[in-house]
């Protein structure tokens, strides 16, 4: 009974060798399949290349932005806050090199000079008149300075038409500075909301 | 006795040896054993199932997969059934890619109901067992090579990753057509 199935399948297993035989890859082909270790391995070693490289590159990259960070910041202390600090300037003038050295205190007095002349610049201040003791005062609007005035300034101010004739105490006055700082003039003026805010 | 002496020198070992050994030192001669000992096997069991072009493509895609998954293969399993495993996910991958997979879907065809095209009448018994085999439904057409191929049929259905009795039926399906044509 078994054997005609068994022919069969014997006639199929010699049909698909013959179809197989027909259909083989080439030795070249074959040799290719073993070459790509090759390959592979060279390409796994280019990889590991690039990738440590990019690393080290990146590495550097960092490393320089971070430090020219402080170096930008150090720069900033020395140039920006010279209290009780030497500055060195260094500059080129005519092809010869100079370098000049202010110290802190030398520094601070430029500053307070600058300050001076800022608050001289400033031609008109308000302030209120108040009397203490018999003296008068002018106490400016934010309370911070208080300028006393005597009778001489006043005789003085009033020949040069510069005094308003009928100024009281609680009076808010203005009054003009040189660029020496000396008093010129005190007006009255009408204008409480100003010093009010 | 230059044979026997190359025979002493380059002893005959089985895949399996091969593959443990290769699996272990990476030595190219050992898989240039292994590619002598089965890639026509893979490169026809590929072909059977797609064309040239893809049966060549994916035979060096499963053979770079055996490179780089050495460490994964398992000593006490048969080489050519693990081969032919990497091979066939590697060919379904591609033909998933290629929507070509739908061939999938025809296993459970009969053989009279196959629709048999522009089928030549050929008095060459090979070229029209060549021709049967192209008609022959994708998981009918699996089985029946990998059976030539040797393996049993559990080993058809870990391959496959199928019941045994799936197996058997596409295998009785495709020997019943085949034998319905070029039976007598």
């Amino acid at each position: 009974m078994s054997q005609p199935k068994n022919n069969f399948d014997d006639k199929l297993t010699q049909l698909y060798k013959n179809q197989k035989s027909d259909n083989k890859l080439s030795p070249q082909e074959k040799k290719r399949l073993v070459t790509q270790v090759k390959n592979r391995n060279k390409f796994n070693w280019i990889n590991t290349l690039q990738i440590s490289l990019t690393t080290i590159a990146l590495f550097t990259l960092f490393s320089l932005y971070f430090n020219q960070e402080d170096y930008l910041n150090n720069t900033e202390e020395v140039v920006y806050i010279p209290t009780n600090s030497i500055t060195e300037i260094h500059y080129l003038e005519k092809n010869s090199y100079h370098k000049k050295i202010k110290y802190g205190h030398q520094q601070a007095k430029e500053q307070l000079a600058k300050a001076q002349s800022m608050l001289n610049s400033q031609k008109q201040l308000r302030g209120k008149l108040i009397n203490k003791a018999d003296d008068w005062y002018i106490e400016s609007c934010n309370k911070e300075i208080l300028v006393q005035v005597n009778a001489s300034l006043l005789q003085q101010l009033q020949r040069n038409n510069a005094l308003d004739n009928n100024i009281s105490q609680g009076d808010l006055l203005a009054f003009k500075h040189n660029d020496n700082g000396e008093i010129i003039a005190l007006m009255k003026t009408d204008n409480r909301l100003q010093c009010q805010g | 006795m230059i044979v026997s002496l190359k025979e002493w020198l380059l002893p005959k070992k089985d895949a399996e040896t091969l593959m443990s050994l290769y699996s272990k030192s990476g030595k190219k001669e050992l898989l240039q054993r292994l590619v002598e000992l089965h890639a026509d096997d893979l490169y026809h069991f590929l072909l059977s199932q797609s064309d040239i072009e893809l049966a060549k493509d994916i035979s060096q895609k499963t053979w770079l997969k055996v490179i780089d998954k050495r460490e994964y293969y398992q000593a006490n399993g048969s080489f050519k059934a693990w081969l032919f495993t990497v091979g066939r996910n590697t060919l379904l991958d591609e033909l998933r890619k290629l929507n070509r997979l739908k061939l999938l879907l025809d296993e459970q065809v009969e053989p009279e109901n196959i629709q048999i095209h522009h089928f030549e009448a050929c008095e060459d018994i090979q070229i029209k067992f060549k021709q049967l085999l192209e008609q022959l439904p994708f998981a009918q057409r699996e089985a029946f090579v990998l059976q030539q191929e040797g393996f049993s049929i559990l080993q058809i259905a870990q391959i496959t990753q199928q019941k045994e009795q799936t197996i058997k039926t596409r295998l009785r399906y495709a020997k019943a057509y085949f034998k319905q044509h070029i039976g007598g």
